[in-house]
């Protein structure tokens, strides 16, 4: 496959402290690929350095093929929507879009063509007169997203194209934005803070974590296999289900030891005795789990709590059960008919198990 | 048990002194105002009758005010003003857009430097000038007169244009770099129009220390470029001094300034608190 981007070990400090260190990644021509990272990862400095906008100190950035260091921003063919939108107000948005069009000095016909034109697509025909002060947040994010578009460019940047905005809206654009990407065709890098959007939307996703390339995986091996529990804890937010267990040798025997009473499948067992690692944390997403007054064939890891109650998210439920301090989570798609504080048994399945090295935090298998 | 009427009460006799103050105070401020106002629509008969009431108000001072060249002082007032403030100002943009975007050595040391020629009093300058415009022929003309105010409205021009330049997202000149625009477009075309009402307030407040200038007028204006300034401290009246015509040219003199002020005191007053107010 041919490669629209290439990233080369870049290096940037600011004032002195390195932000960015030897990143490197490519995308394939068509592809969307996501930068994933909290914030102050970085995400933002990479994005500005590929479009030119920043000089990095080491590394290089091709873009189909051609090596791009020393070309300013307008001459990289690279477009992009930045997280501040940065629209120009006091212009209308017809002005707005026809913007990259202007410096180009294309003509006048061919620029209101193009401008209805890309207004159809993002549906914002109707805002062309007005004012770019004068917008909503979800109109200004589309009319930030149609001047972007506006510039024929090899590589199309967004820079946390859906934040500020409420969770309804960020939702609606977000399926937009997969609708546009497929009529569209283009080469995209997204950077995000929001799992979400990576998931929902990257063909491939790069976890940026203190200016660092942690792990590029697709977005579904990101989530169940995530390279590091600091990033698995990331992806799901504070509901992942964590289990600490310790391997000691005891009389030539490796002996599996844990602060919970838990009952380990024979598997899981084998699991632990092939893996090197002495203190290990089995980790896994609440929807590999079960809470249930009981839980019949349980291969994996069991143990007994009580049920502390429920989160109703629209189309599952949030399932929560205490065991020595710990809080374990399950998802469920009946609403649960359990009374508080009730018994309950918690089974974790093998299948979503995976097992990080609690010193190094890695995922060891 | 608390009472609450008497809490009342004393918050209500607390409202209204502080009212009686804020009142007695406007109005001390005022007065020398209404004064002014008062002697130009007076006759010169009544002239030092009576201070608050004028029975027969009257435009003849305003009549002799005009015969005494002041609407021609108040032209000269204005274009020496336009000039200065659009001198500092054009200067002013280009300098405060290069030191909020540009990586420039020594930058805070030299927006100091800047600030601090502000803070030399003028009278130091007064005799270098005079000899040099004397010298090179500026002496008396509009464009000598511009010059001098022009670079003595700029310092604080820079700083105010600056700080309502930096309130504008850097990301607004990297989008419109990106879309492949020049710098000077960028500036004129992006930026500034987002800074507008900044630029107004930058321009009233030059247009206030031009307008108001004395010592530099007194000194490097000639008969046909006399300021309004200098007109009211040269006045004589043939039967001694004629306070009606002084007040009558004070009046007009006064008048575009207040309009100036009132038109854009919201902006005025976020001039005044740059670099302690951001959006």
């Amino acid at each position: 496959m041919e490669k629209a981007l290439i990233v080369s070990e870049i290096v940037k400090k600011i004032r002195g402290k390195e932000v960015l260190k030897n990143v490197s990644f490519e995308v394939e021509k068509g592809q969307l690929l996501v930068l994933l990272g909290p914030p102050g990862s970085g995400k933002t400095t990479l994005l500005k350095i590929i479009a030119g906008l920043e000089k990095q100190d080491s590394g290089s950035i091709y873009i189909n093929g051609v090596r791009v260091d020393e070309t300013p921003p307008y001459e990289r063919k690279v477009s992009m929507v930045f997280e501040t939108l940065a629209l120009y107000s006091h212009m209308t948005v017809y002005e707005n879009i026809a913007s990259p069009m202007v410096a180009e000095k294309k003509p006048k016909d061919f620029i209101d063509k193009r401008v209805r034109e890309i207004a159809g697509i993002l549906r914002i025909e109707h805002l062309l007169d007005r004012r770019a002060d004068k917008l909503s947040g979800g109109e200004r994010q589309r009319v930030a997203v149609a001047r972007a578009l506006a510039k024929e460019a090899e590589i199309y940047l967004l820079d946390e194209p859906f934040s500020n905005l409420d969770a309804k809206i960020r939702y609606a654009l977000r399926t937009e934005f997969k609708k546009l990407k497929t009529i569209l065709g283009k080469t995209l890098v997204l950077a995000t803070s929001d799992p979400l959007d990576a998931l929902a939307l990257g063909d491939a996703v790069v976890f940026i974590e203190k200016g660092e390339v942690v792990q590029r995986s697709t977005p579904v091996e990101l989530y169940y296999k995530p390279s590091r529990l600091d990033i698995a804890r990331y992806l799901t937010g504070k509901i992942l289900n964590e289990v600490i267990v310790k391997k000691k040798a005891e009389g030539g025997k490796t002996v599996i030891m844990s602060e919970l009473d838990i009952a380990i499948s024979e598997s899981v067992l084998r699991d632990l005795q092939e893996i090197p690692a002495e203190n290990i944390v089995l980790a896994s997403h609440p929807d590999t789990a079960i809470i249930e007054k009981s839980v019949e064939n349980c291969d994996g890891l069991k143990l007994k709590g009580r049920f502390l109650g429920y989160e109703y998210r629209g189309s599952e439920f949030l399932v929560f059960a205490e065991y020595k301090n710990h809080l374990f989570k399950a998802l469920k798609y009946e609403k649960p008919l359990i009374d508080f504080n009730e018994p309950v048994e918690v089974c974790i399945s093998r299948e979503g198990l995976n097992f990080y090295n609690l010193d190094t935090g890695a995922l060891v298998r | 048990m608390r009472d609450y009427r008497r809490e009342t009460r004393v918050y209500k006799i607390r409202k209204y002194l502080k009212l009686g103050i804020l009142i007695t105070i406007v109005v001390i401020y005022l007065l020398p105002i209404y004064g002014m106002f008062n002697l130009a629509f007076r006759p010169r008969a009544e002239m030092f009758t009576g201070f608050f009431v004028i029975t027969q108000p009257t435009l003849e001072n305003f009549v002799e005010a005009y015969e005494y060249g002041a609407y021609s002082a108040i032209v000269n007032s204005a274009i020496i003003t336009a000039g200065g403030v659009g001198l500092a100002l054009a200067l002013a943009v280009l300098a405060s857009y290069a030191f909020s975007r540009f990586k420039v050595k020594g930058k805070n040391l030299l927006m100091f430097y800047i600030l601090s020629t502000r803070m030399m009093p003028p009278i130091t300058l007064i005799i270098p000038i005079f000899i040099m415009y004397y010298t090179v022929g500026l002496k008396g003309t509009y464009l000598g007169l511009i010059l001098v105010y022009g670079m003595m409205a700029l310092p604080l021009s820079v700083w105010m244009t600056k700080s309502f330049i930096d309130d504008v997202p850097k990301d607004i000149d990297e989008a419109a770099m990106i879309d492949g625009h020049s710098t000077m477009y960028i500036l004129f075309k992006i930026v500034l129009p987002m800074v507008i009402p900044g630029i107004a307030a930058s321009a009233a407040f030059a247009a206030i220390t031009i307008w108001n200038e004395f010592l530099f007028a007194l000194l490097l204006s000639g008969i046909d470029t006399k300021p309004t300034s200098v007109l009211l401290s040269s006045i004589r009246g043939e039967r001694g001094f004629n306070w009606g015509r002084v007040a009558a040219i004070e009046v007009i003199y006064i008048i575009p300034i207040i309009i100036l002020v009132f038109w854009l005191q919201k902006h005025m007053l976020r001039g005044l608190t740059f670099g302690t107010v951001r959006r």
